[in-house]
């Protein structure tokens, strides 16, 4: 009995790091993944149009949710999900037009201060994300002086090596602020909403909501607000739709952008769920260490720079490493797993839902998939229909506009599927993608 | 059940952040883009 007593902590504590290191790992391949989801950025200097990019985007976006997610969790899972959590529909839907607004405004940002300063500072959004988790959800309450220092240390080091890497950026582009005022406010806010898109993210996940079912809606949410902003940007719908028709060339290669940041958003939303998004949201933002690998690599943008911006973009990956592996490194105490449980409860109570179901599935466990309906051909025929769209736009394509190294490309395209294969297995073997 | 749970949303303090924030970016975009 007495060894009962005494092993039942030490499992529970065990169970407590593999769910950490799975939020960690589901963070860094958020990164990974993420990364590679800016490379189609490049259309823009290629002379498309910002708006209609990110529509393009969003819309491969939508269409990648139903390519590997439909594979793993059918329609019935997800509809039966969101059947018993109503209440975050609305909820999902905001966070998809809060990030839509938010790319937008971004774009906006690229073009009135260009990417070296808007990027550093859109990655503020981890300090507002940090601030609402502390706030609403009671994330990093409880938690030791050693956990404190390593979550905010690593936040404040992700936020000075891309501060570095916006200035190493500056250095090497000859790009003038013409609207540096304007361009700066922009960005500040589209830190802001960043930032405040993880409040509906983790307003699911303290609800026990599945990332499959969560994501779903939030394609929607930002489907519908970026054909809006497009429409009222691009001139209306007849003009929308002759510039769709000049771009459908290079239409696969942005689909194939939001196919990739759908993966990475999954991954972000497990980081989410398991880690909280104070830990999660500095991890994701290791995307911009992917997508200057994508930049230097693939695309030849730091080639025949001086050795001064080799040094600063060195440097600031370094930093940038040291602090996600810090961040990674704090494991939440007991007191803070008490303190997310009390936020948990909380909302149980206002929302009428089982709190020993929710605590079931944020330990991990899967406790719908008993419950919920299995999967129906319908759902085999979705998966070949948005796999078929992906096939149909690749025939349809041209060659990127730009110069690309296809052994970087390789080297790149590898570490994704490590990833993906990686912490798609693990995910599936400790939480059944719960 | 529909309404309680409406009202439920609507008497959440939390619920009105992302839905200013949403307000406050929109404005951004219309004076900026």
């Amino acid at each position: 009995m007495a060894g009962q007593t005494l092993s039942m902590p030490a499992s529970a504590k065990a169970r407590t790091r593999s769910l950490h290191l799975l939020g960690v790992l589901s963070g860094f391949s958020a990164g990974v993944w993420m990364g590679a989801a800016e490379a189609p950025t490049k259309f823009v200097a290629a002379g498309f149009s910002p708006t209609l990019l990110s529509l393009a985007m969003v819309t491969g976006v939508f269409v990648g949710r139903w390519t590997i997610p439909t594979a793993l969790k059918g329609t019935g899972y997800i509809f039966h999900d969101l059947g018993e959590k109503k209440h975050l529909i609305i909820w999902a839907l905001l966070g998809g037009a809060l990030w839509a607004v938010a790319n937008t405004l971004g774009t906006v940002a690229v073009r009135d201060v260009g990417l070296a300063i808007a990027f550093p500072l859109w990655n503020t959004d981890s300090l507002i994300g940090l601030m609402w988790g502390w706030l609403f959800f009671n994330e990093l309450q409880g938690a030791t002086v050693s956990v404190l220092t390593r979550v905010l240390g690593g936040s404040i080091a992700i936020l000075a090596g891309a501060v570095i890497l916006g200035y190493a950026s500056h250095l090497r582009s000859a790009m003038g602020m013409h609207r540096s005022t304007s361009g700066i406010i922009v960005s500040v806010g589209a830190a802001l909403i960043w930032g405040t898109m993880f409040l509906p993210y983790r307003k699911a996940y303290i609800s026990g909501m599945n990332p499959l079912s969560f994501v779903t809606v939030f394609t929607i949410g930002e489907l519908v607000t970026m054909t809006t902003l497009a429409l009222a940007f691009e001139g209306g719908p007849q003009k929308l739709a002759h510039k769709i028709v000049l771009a459908h060339p290079a239409l696969f290669w942005m689909f194939l952008g939001g196919f990739c940041w759908v993966v990475g958003d999954l991954f972000a939303q497990y980081a989410a769920k398991y880690v909280g998004i104070s830990r999660a949201a500095p991890l994701m933002n290791t995307n911009q260490l992917w997508g200057l690998a994508w930049g230097t690599l693939v695309f030849g943008e730091f080639s025949r720079q001086g050795s001064l911006i080799r040094a600063l973009v060195t440097g600031a990956s370094v930093i940038m490493i040291i602090g996600a592996l810090s961040i990674s490194l704090a494991v939440a105490p007991e007191e803070e797993h008490v303190s997310r449980a009390v936020a948990s409860k909380r909302e149980c109570e206002r929302y009428g839902m089982d709190h020993a179901q929710v605590e079931a599935s944020l330990a991990g466990d899967d406790p719908l998939a008993n419950t919920a309906p299995r999967r129906r051909w319908w759902d085999y025929l979705i998966l070949t229909l948005a796999v078929g769209v992906f096939v149909v736009l690749a025939k349809n394509s041209t060659r990127v506009p730009f110069a690309v190294d296809f052994r970087w490309v390789a080297m790149l395209v590898l570490a994704m599927q490590g990833s993906l294969l990686g912490c798609g297995y693990l995910l599936w073997k400790r939480t059944r993608f719960s | 059940m529909a309404n309680k749970s409406l009202n439920s949303i609507l008497t959440d303090a939390q619920f009105w952040v992302p839905v200013l924030a949403l307000i406050f970016g929109i404005v951004l975009l219309t004076i900026f883009h």
